[in-house]
């Protein structure tokens, strides 16, 4: 019963050493601990080529000789940076570097069944991958390998995550995989198409902003060649990642006076990996005081977190607006109508971003009115 | 406030400094500058742009060289706000409030919450909030939502496509088997015709050697026909008619035999009748012989018995009579019929005799009946032995004679009898002799004709031995031979010119000796080559080739329709690969598409769902605004009250003029226009004061120019009351300009500190 570990899109770097070699620990600590017979890497293991270069030496080292195959193919990151290198030219120790294009297939049998791996490495375009002579499926299971945008997974991100060539789902079914390993949208999702499981596992972890939930590598388990023809594959189960983090945002409104909400309460589910982002908004009597509750809150908490991000793009000052009682009788009526959790003791999210956003909009308001009298 | 107005070059005044206090008295009767000062403050305070009407106006009055400086240089306000609000010019008292000026709208927003109008923020969320069509939030969130559809439909669209080329892409691996199927037909048929045109060409080899041996036959036959020609010479000339002469009289000779031997035939046949006849009356004589005999003695015994009796009248004619029919009968028959039957017909007449005898000698006496019937019974005993039972009575009938007439139940009866049956040996006789006269003559006639026959016979023979000598002369068996002969003659003559004629034809005109030669050199070419003997027959070598030319045929079709399958194929081909890849970057990107207009629409709706929870807070707040509607009445009442005798109510609804409403001296509402003018321009005035304060934070500055015109005295007395009032409860600063002596005179008594400036001393 072969047992593979699927990640993405880890990106580590030079700038950000530390914390991506701590979650690619973790990534061989999981495959060990989980005993699995191949870790499939699909792209953008270095943000760039510069930064394979450079962390190659630690990568070979950290997964020196595991018991698993560890099947690397590489991105559009590994693009990046790459002046006149070669990818296919650097040691990446035991691992496999899958790098032929437009494909190469693999045969493999560990864990007592054989596997095929087509690995589909990023190209700039798969166009003509119909007459591509890949042979008949000759193993019980076969997996693909590639890292783009598969056309119908619901793409969400715009730009985030451009720079890959689309890929056609029929790739995949066309040369009969039962399993997708993908990578490049950084959003975990899996997802039926044509008999076939696609998945991406999303980053390995978080790597920018707005890469919100647990990041880390799913956990697929293929059945043995006798049970598995029938029963298809069971889907991928999800490994979160301690060290990979998580990215957390909050929206803080902002007293006229520059005062944030408490974040004490929230605070207390970070962890030292996660990227905390904190946008301020509202009007307030006087900028200085929103920069002056930044610096407490760094001051706070950046220390307890990989990264804080405080953002008072949303604020805006008016001298004079915390002397108007209107505002503040409107921030008295707005403050009474604060969605109240539910039964199940959470607030309703939409409800929430209502409120808030009533909020932005009046003071924006109060403050054109205000500056127009003025 | 302003201290001093400096004017230079502004109509009547070149160089004017003027110093103004808290209340300033403007004095100057008609033409001596009041109206020029009153445009000097407007310019010192407002500084109209000269693009704009009030500006215009004051170049065209003044000149572009005038200058108005006000000091301390007071914060400039509109041009609208300053005459509307601050200023009365020549008495004229007027609102104007629902122009929908800028100060207004500044006013209205001071008046409510530091300036702010809850109720304008809760019809600016209405309109966010609201799901008419003509607003622009609306129009933009609709926008959004098309361009959403639209993304969808074109994303749909996209993979209508992606799904139709693969379809197209299934389809071409149909083509691409149907195509190998058409392959496999057009080798297989390929196999075939190769395999039909060795066959076809074994056959017409083998058609060849039946044709080339059917010359050979042909060529045998016309020799043959020339060899039977030569034999069936004699038969050239036709002369059956000679042969038909001979026949006719071998016939005719025959004829005659045949009738000759019908004549001895029946003669023969006469022959044996009379033979038989003689015989018979033979026997009948031979049986008529002892029957005579018997009856000669039964007559003598009966005679005898007679004569040893009485006769009694002798024996009745009829008896005897009966008894000669008897034997008459007897020798008849005998001569005619069989013996047998003769001597039957002889006894029935005895015994008819006898009978009649006995019946007739019935009458005698009883002894001599019994002596009589036992000598007849013993009588006819006798004869019956000789003549059988019954045949007395025969021959009773035989003698012709009836029984009545021959009484055979008497002797005498009996006794006539027995002598006619003694007479018929005699009769017998006779007939034997007559039958054998007849059977001599019959067997005389036959000699005849057997002479006759032999004669006949001969000619025959003779006749016939001709027709056979003819017909072996020409070697045939009968004269249907000799016509068969003829006629084979006649056509092996006309078949043998044809046959050469043809065989020349099919020789070339070669010889056909030569035609031969090249037959059988051209047949053992064939044997050489090991060309079957046999092969199928022309029939079904006909066939092969219809089968070779409709297999031609189809693979022509099939040919066709390979190259249009194959055309198919590639064109379909390039279009599948110029689709695959395309399609799923077009796919997406307009998912993406689809993600940022969701997006749009969610910030859309969520900005929409924002307002109106905006809308509803303001609404909230909206309510304090009549409060504070309320207390702007209040102070108009207040200030009105200073002028007008009695509590006049003031009504405030809004800023508008038709929302301004005063109580009259009757204590009816009336709103501002229908109130008589003097109570108007109180109302106005008071509004004024109480608008031009709550529209400024701070003191500001009043121009009056001669308000109280339609007021009485005592309305004007009170007006000014009231002006000093609100100068020294508020600070404002008032410049009150005046034509009239006496309202100088009276305002230097009710504003302490008043500082008066007579314009005709600066003209």
């Amino acid at each position: 019963m072969p047992r593979i570990l699927h990640a993405a899109d880890l990106h580590l770097s030079d700038a950000e050493k530390d914390h991506g070699l701590a979650v690619f620990a973790e990534l061989i600590e999981t495959a060990l601990r989980e005993r699995v017979d191949y870790v499939v890497f699909c792209g953008d293991l270095f943000n760039t080529f510069a930064d394979a270069e450079k962390l190659r030496a630690d990568f070979r080292r950290m997964l020196g000789a595991p018991p698993f195959e560890f099947l690397y193919l590489p991105g559009n990151h590994e693009e990046l940076q790459r002046g006149g290198g070669d990818l296919t030219r650097l040691d990446f120790g035991a691992a496999t570097v899958l790098h032929t294009r437009p494909w190469e297939l693999l045969r493999r049998d560990r864990g007592g069944v054989a596997v095929e791996f087509l690995a589909i490495p990023h190209q700039e375009q798969y166009q003509g991958y119909a007459d591509w002579p890949v042979p008949a499926k000759a193993a019980p299971w076969r997996i693909a390998l590639a890292h783009g945008v598969v056309a119908g997974m619901a793409y969400r991100g715009p730009d985030d995550e451009g720079g890959a060539t689309a890929i056609d789902a029929d790739l995949f079914t066309r040369f009969r995989a039962d399993y997708a390993a993908l990578g490049h949208i950084h959003g975990r999702r899996s997802q039926r198409i044509g008999g076939a499981i696609f998945s991406y596992p999303g980053s390995t972890r978080v790597w920018r902003r707005n890469e919100t939930g647990p990041r880390g590598a799913l956990l697929l388990e293929l059945p043995s060649a006798s049970a598995g023809t029938d029963t298809g594959l069971p889907e991928p189960r999800f490994i979160p990642f301690a060290s990979a983090g998580e990215y957390r945002k909050y929206i803080l409104p902002l007293t006229l006076e520059g005062e944030p909400a408490d974040l004490e309460a929230q605070s207390k589910a970070w962890g030292a990996a996660d990227y905390i982002e904190v946008a301020f908004t509202g009007v307030v009597e006087d900028e200085r005081s929103a920069a002056a509750s930044a610096d407490r809150l760094r001051a706070r908490y950046a220390a307890r977190v990989r990264a804080l991000d405080i953002d008072r793009t949303g604020v805006s000052a008016l001298p004079g607006i915390a002397s108007q009682p209107m505002v503040r009788q409107f921030l008295e009526a707005w403050e009474a109508r604060a969605p109240r959790p539910g039964e199940n003791g959470c607030v309703d999210v939409s409800a929430q971003a209502i409120w808030i956003r009533a909020r932005e909009l009046s003071l924006n308001l109060f403050k054109a009115n205000l500056e127009r009298l003025a | 406030m302003i201290e001093k107005l400096t004017l230079t070059g502004f109509g009547k005044f070149k160089e004017a400094v003027f110093g103004l206090a808290g209340v300033t008295l403007v004095y100057g009767p008609n033409e001596a500058g009041k109206t020029t000062f009153f445009d000097a403050l407007f310019q010192a305070i407002c500084r109209p742009s000269e693009t704009k009407k009030s500006g215009k106006v004051l170049k065209a009055r003044y000149g572009a060289g005038r200058g108005a400086l006000a000091e301390p240089l007071p914060v400039p306000i509109s041009d609208e706000e300053f005459l509307n609000l601050y200023a009365i010019r020549e008495g004229d008292l007027r609102l104007e409030l629902d122009k929908g000026t800028e100060w207004l709208e500044k006013l209205k927003s001071r008046l409510f919450h530091g300036g702010l109008d809850p109720s304008a923020f809760a019809a600016e969320f209405e309109k966010r909030s609201s799901d008419s069509r003509t607003l622009t939030h609306t129009r933009e969130l609709e926008k959004a939502k098309a361009t959403l559809d639209q993304a969808r439909r074109e994303l749909e669209a996209k993979k209508q496509e992606r799904n139709s080329v693969l379809a197209r892409e299934k389809k071409l691996a149909e083509a691409e088997a149907a195509l190998q199927e058409t392959r496999k037909l057009l080798r297989a048929g390929a196999e075939e015709a190769v395999r039909l045109e060795s066959e076809i060409a074994s056959e017409e080899k083998i058609a060849l050697r039946r044709k080339w041996n059917g010359y050979l036959a042909r060529l045998d036959e016309w020799q043959q026909s020339g060899t039977e020609a030569e034999t069936l010479a004699p038969f050239r000339l036709d002369r059956r008619e000679e042969l038909k002469s001979l026949r006719d009289a071998t016939v005719k000779a025959g004829a005659a035999i045949q009738a000759e031997r019908g004549k001895r035939d029946q003669q023969t046949d006469l022959i044996a009748q009379a033979k038989v006849e003689t015989r018979g009356m033979r026997e009948a004589k031979e049986a008529a012989a002892i029957r005579s005999a018997a009856a000669a003695k039964l007559a003598a015994s009966a005679m005898a018995y007679l004569a040893g009796k009485k006769p009694r009248g002798g024996l009745p004619v009829w008896t005897i009579a009966a008894m000669g029919l008897a034997i008459g009968l007897g020798g008849l028959g005998a001569a005619w019929l069989a013996v047998k039957l003769a001597v039957a017909s002889a006894a029935a007449g005895v015994l008819l005799a006898v009978s009649a005898f006995i019946l007739g000698s019935r009458a005698a006496s009883a002894q001599a009946r019994a002596d009589a019937a036992a000598a007849l019974a013993r009588w006819k005993d006798e004869w019956n032995l000789v003549a059988g039972p019954g045949v007395a009575q025969s021959t009773a009938l035989v003698g012709g004679a009836s029984v009545g007439a021959v009484n055979l139940a008497t002797p005498e009866g009996f006794l006539q009898a027995m002598e006619t049956a003694s007479r018929e040996k005699e009769n017998a006789e006779a007939r034997e002799w007559e039958a054998a006269r007849r059977l001599e003559s019959l067997q005389d006639g036959l000699e005849k004709i057997t002479a006759t026959l032999a004669g006949l016979t001969e000619a025959e023979a003779l006749a016939h031995r001709a027709e056979k000598d003819w017909l072996a002369r020409y070697g045939v068996e009968s004269a249907e031979s000799y016509a068969e002969r003829v006629s084979r003659c006649r056509q092996v003559d006309s078949d043998l010119g044809k046959r050469r004629a043809e065989l020349e034809t099919l020789a070339g005109g070669s010889d056909l000796n030569a035609f031969r030669v090249d037959l059988h050199r051209k047949l053992l070419a064939l044997d050489e080559a090991g060309v079957p003997q046999h092969g199928q027959d022309e029939a079904a070598l006909q066939r092969l080739r219809n089968r070779r030319r409709e297999m031609l045929k189809e693979q022509e079709i099939v040919g066709g329709t390979e190259r249009g399958m194959i055309a198919d194929r590639e064109g379909l081909a390039g279009e599948i690969r110029g689709a695959f890849g395309k399609l799923a970057g077009d796919m997406v990107a307009w998912e993406k598409a689809v993600a940022d207009a969701e997006e749009e629409v969610a910030g859309k709706e969520l900005d929409k769902r924002a307002a109106a929870l905006a809308l509803e807070i303001f609404r909230s707040i909206g309510y304090g605004a009549d409060q504070v509607l309320a207390g702007l009445s209040g102070e108009m009442e207040a200030m009105l009250a200073n002028i007008l005798p009695a509590g006049r109510t003031v009504s405030l609804q809004g800023l508008e003029d038709r929302q301004i409403q005063v109580m009259d001296a009757g204590g009816g509402m009336r709103s501002l226009d229908q109130l008589s003018t003097g109570t108007r321009h109180a109302m106005v005035l008071a509004a004024k004061l109480a608008m031009a304060r709550k529209h400024r934070p701070g003191p500001g500055l009043l121009v009056l120019d001669d308000p109280f015109l339609a007021m009485d005295d005592e309305r004007e007395t009170k007006a000014m009351e009231m002006l000093r009032e609100f100068h020294v409860r508020h600070g404002w600063q008032i410049v009150l300009l005046t034509k009239s002596p006496p309202l100088a005179v009276k305002a230097e008594g009710i504003f302490p500190g008043l500082r008066r400036i007579d314009l005709a001393a600066f003209a």
